[in-house]
This record gives structure tokens, sequence and C-alpha cells, in this order.
């Protein structure tokens, strides 16, 4: 509602001036002469708004007059001290200039802009004749909670106090969003988050594994699981799964008779290395006649496992750091790398069992050339290792795999299988073959366990820097908040409570780019 | 009740006309005198606000210039 500043009065300059009870002898000369009066009033009324008008304006215009002088006063010295100003004859050392104060200009924030302080007379004098509220300060003493009653009738103060107090709760908001934020990465990459973190490296690549074959669509089984699907394998020994592997060819025969759960959709390397570990086994034993079903497939093995796998139950564990996936045709070549830090793998194509293979499944022998070219490669860097003939030491080397089952779960699935394989199968020799065993699987975990320290350092690194951030952060929240406080302790005025919000905004800012600096830091740190 | 001569009649009514169009002038005036009021108010406050402006930022760069020429306040 727009409300008049100056109202000119009386504002109906003909009406009422024909007196009632007198008798007038001529009413046109009586409304004539009192409109006259009226009129004169309202000039009266005017001049006196001039006047007012006239005062606040001369105030102003004197207020300004001064300031005016005053600047002049400034700007005649200033001008004086600048012809005074001779760089010939001073001095002036860089230490000066660089120890010389930031200028800060002191700002005064104009506030309380609209209070009945600034208000102008004619409006006050408006305001004056409105009627007063009703005296409810008189029932302040029935009142428990200490609210002045009036204030439940009219509160000037009421909308700067919802004000005020949205600021507040914003700001309190805000910080302690920022809180938690910071907090947050704060715990997450904090000693713990980092020695977790580290700790799981080792492992992650076989999770990595694991997760990859689930996104896949396969079925990894709880070991406990796997275990308990072991020895009922153990006790079963025609489950088809083995029979499988220790078929020859029969590799796309038997998945009919298996339960379709127990049949990965894809082979995996994991159990490639199994047959690695399960035919060293059978040829290391020297056992023609056993091997000769095994011996049959010993190629088929590669071609198997790579094509048979599948049927397998999943192995319950794979080894310390499997090969991503692969395709069954090109697991082996890719394998090959991962395999030279295992165990030699099997002889075959040097061994009497190549011949049979061939013979025995000439369809596979184009498609696995290229990985028995690799293998044999493989052995015979491993047997000029070893120091052995390159037939001979194979065989001792097989027998390791085998061994480890008892340590670990892992192998646990090749022992089950080369029972229910081959019962008759002579054990494997247990002493020597279980030492080269578990230092032929030890391997990869010595290689595993050295990249943890140079990360150590890395990681402490970044942990002080990130530290060193923190502290700097901590100081600019500080000091922010030293400002708002220097401004006014209570907050209960207008400026104080917007330096407050908008320090608090800049520091949250500054906290954002904290925060992405972090994530950068997670990142190298990953990619480290 | 005689009812008085038409020419008086007349001549009272002519006389209210030309007081009324006097007393019309009068406020006419009344309000211009208001309208310029207004608009020289308006006009002088919105002047005395640009010259305040300019006085404020005036002051300002005094204030710095007086910073910049002003030696001893170092950090030290």
């Amino acid at each position: 509602m727009p409300l008049p500043k100056r109202c000119v009065e009386p504002v109906h300059v003909s009406r009422g001036t024909v007196p009632e009870r007198l008798a007038v002898p001529s009413e046109l000369e009586a409304v004539t002469n009192g409109t006259l009066a009226h009129t004169v009033r309202q000039l009266s009324s005017l001049s006196k708004h001039a006047e007012d008008m006239f005062g606040e304006l001369t105030r102003e215009a004197t207020n300004l007059a001064e300031r005016t002088n005053v600047l002049q006063a400034r700007i005649d010295r200033l001008a004086i001290k600048v012809t005074q100003l001779d760089s010939g004859v001073e001095e002036v050392s860089l230490q000066d200039i660089q120890m010389r104060k930031a200028f800060r200009s002191s700002r005064a924030f104009q506030q309380q802009l609209f209070s009945r302080n600034s208000m102008p007379s004619a409006m006050l004098a408006t305001y004056a004749r409105c009627d007063r509220p009703p005296p409810l300060e008189r029932l302040n003493e029935f009142r428990d909670d200490g609210r002045d009653a009036r204030k439940f009738y009219t509160d000037p103060d009421y909308f700067f106090e919802l004000w005020r107090r949205e600021m507040l709760q914003d700001t309190e908001r805000i910080q302690h969003d920022r809180g938690k934020k910071v907090r947050a990465p704060r715990s997450g990459s904090g000693a713990e988050g980092r020695g977790t973190r580290r700790i799981r490296a080792p492992h992650s690549t076989r999770e990595r594994q694991k997760a990859a074959a689930v996104t896949r669509g396969e079925h990894i089984m709880p070991t406990a699981q796997l275990k308990h699907l072991d020895e009922h394998v153990a006790h079963n020994k025609p489950d088809p799964v083995y029979i499988y592997t220790s078929v020859p060819d029969g590799n796309y025969k038997t998945p009919q008779n298996r339960p379709p759960s127990t049949q990965p959709a894809r082979p995996n390397s994991i159990e490639i290395e199994k047959q690695q570990i399960r035919q060293p086994r059978l040829t290391g034993n020297g056992h023609v006649p056993e091997e000769s079903p095994y011996g049959t497939a010993p190629e088929p093995i590669y071609g198997g496992s790579i094509a048979g796998t599948p049927r397998r139950a999943r192995p319950s564990i794979p080894p310390p750091a499997p090969p991503a996936p692969l395709p069954p045709a090109h697991a082996a070549p890719s394998l090959t790398p991962t395999r030279s830090s295992l165990p030699p793998p099997p002889p075959p194509p040097e061994g009497s069992p190549p011949p049979m293979m061939n013979g025995a499944s000439p369809p596979h022998r184009t498609a696995l050339d290229a990985h028995l070219d690799h293998m044999h490669a493989v052995i015979g860097m491993m047997s000029s290792e070893e120091g052995g003939v390159s037939p001979p030491p194979p065989p001792p080397a097989p027998p390791a795999p085998p061994a480890p089952p008892p340590p670990a779960d892992v192998t646990g699935a090749g022992v089950t299988v080369g029972a229910g394989a081959g019962e008759d199968r002579p054990r494997p020799p247990s002493p020597g073959a279980l030492a080269r065993g578990a230092s032929a699987l030890k391997p990869p975990r010595p290689a595993a366990d050295p990249q943890p320290d140079p990360r150590t350092d890395l990681l402490k690194a970044i942990r002080l820097g990130i530290k060193l951030r923190k502290v700097e952060k901590r100081c600019d929240d500080t000091t922010g908040r030293y400002d708002t406080l220097r401004g006014a302790p209570a907050f209960h005025d207008v400026a104080s409570i917007l330096a407050r919000r908008v320090a608090v905004e800049l520091s949250d800012t500054s906290s954002g780019a904290d925060s992405d600096s972090d994530d950068s830091d997670q990142w190298t740190e990953s990619r480290a | 009740m005689s009812t008085p001569p038409r020419e008086t009649i007349q001549k009272q009514i002519q006389q209210d006309w030309a007081n009324r169009e006097y007393i019309e002038v009068i406020t006419g005036s009344i309000k211009k005198i208001t309208d310029f009021l207004n608009s020289f108010d308006m006009s002088c406050r919105s002047r005395l606000a640009t010259l305040n402006e300019k006085l404020t930022s005036l002051e300002r760069k005094i204030d710095y210039l007086e910073a910049c020429v002003t030696k001893g306040e170092t950090l030290t």
C-alpha cells in the first residue's frame, strides 16, 4: 500500500463551508469564504511541508558540503604531500616496500536504513497520528514464558528476526554440511582407510577377477560351499565333471550329465592353471597307463581346459594372481606369462602323451599349436633355469602344484580333482613336492608384497600433503569466523550476519576445491 | 417569503461564479506549487544522491591514495 509521505490538508476545500446552525444571509458567499479559508489552510500546510522538505534537502546538502569540504582539505593535504615527494631525495628500500601493510578499506556497512530514526518527519507525524496499540504489555506479568505480550499484537522486528533466524540457520547448515563433506573424505582417507586399502592391494586382482566373472553372469560359490562340493565330489568319483576332465576328448559330451548350476559359462584362466597343476601330476608320476586317460588328453586338457573347464565346478579360489579371464581359444597364449611364475607346465608336447594326444584329437591340434609352441618355450626356459634336462625337470615340478592342496583351499579343488579323477593314481611325492609346490606357488605373492612398500611412502607423502592443506583450510575458517565476530559477536545486525554468511560461503568454495583435490589424490593414489 | 428579484439572483450567481473561478485559480496554483515542490524534491534528492555516491567514491580513492603516500605503516 503506497503511503503518502506528505499530505496537504484539508483535501476537500469546499466541504462543510456552510454553517448549519447559523443563519447565513448569503449561502453562496459563505461557501466562497469557507473555500477560500480552506485554501489558505492548504497553502499553510503546503508551506509547512515545503519547509520540511527544504529542511531535509538543506540538511542533506549541508552534510554533503561538509563531506566535500573535508574531502577538499584531504585532497589539498594530499596534493601538498605529493608535491613534496621526491624520488631523488628519499631512498625507499625494497624491504620497506615488501613489508608495507596491505591497504584495507574501512568500509562501514549501512544498515537500519528504514528505521524510526531515519524516517522523515512528515512520516513520523503520520505515524504519530495512528492509534496506539492496546496496552498489552500490562499482561506481561501473567505470562510464564517471559515473552512480551505486546509482540503478539504488533512486532516491528518480527520480519527481521525471521530473516535473522533463517540466515543463521542457513549458515549453520552450510557449515555443518561442509564439515561433513570435508570430514567424510578425511575419515575415509584417514590412516585406517589407507591402511585397509593398502592391505587389500594384493587381493585386489583376485577380487577384481571375481567381480568381473560375476558381472559376466558367472556364479561364484562361496568357499565353504565349494569345500562341501569338493567333498561331495570326492565321494562321488563318477562325477561327470571330473570324468570329463579325465576323458580325453569327450569335452562336450559330458555337459549334459552335469547339473547346469555347476557349469560356469566360460572357461577361466584359473581353471586352466588348475589343469596345469593336475596335468603335471599325471605326467610327473610317469605312469603311462594311468596317464593314458589323461595322456590322451594332455593337449586336449589345454584344449579341453579351454573348452571344457566350463563344465567343471568353479574352483573354490583362484590362484594368487590369476590373469584376466580369457576367451577359450586365445586363453593359452596370454596365460603363458603368468605361467612363467607358476610351476613349469606339463611336458605333454615332449613326453609320450603328445603323440597320443595328436592322434586322439587332431582337430584341436591346429588350434593348440600356438599354445604348445609357447608352452615349449616356457618349459625350456623353466627347465634351463632349474638346470635340469628338459624332459625330466617338468615331471618333478608338476607334482608340486598338487601338493599345495592341504595348505590352501585354493588348491583343495585340485586335490579333490586328482583324487576323483584317478584314485589309483600314485600320490605325488609329498615332501619335496610340497616344498616345491609351496615355492612355486609363492612367487606371485612376494611379487605383490613389495608393491605396497613404495606405496606407503607415496601415501605418507599424500597424507602429509592433505594434512597440510587441512590445516590451511582450518585457518581460513577461523579467520573468517574471527572476522565476523569482530563485526558483531551476537549477530544482531544485518551486516555481521551477511558478513558471516559470505565468509562461510567463501570458505565453502575453498573446501569444494579442496575436496576436488582430494578426489584427484585418491585418483592418483589408486593409479599408483 | 418573498422571492428576491430576478436581477439580484443573477447577480449573486455571477458573483459566485467569479469567486469560484478565483478559488479555482488559487487551488490550481497550490497544485502547481505542490507539483513543483515534489519535482524539486525528487530532483534534488536524486542529485544529492548522485553527489553522495561520487563523494563516497572520492573518499575511498583519497583513502587509498593517502595510504599509498603515507609511510611508516609497515607490518613490522
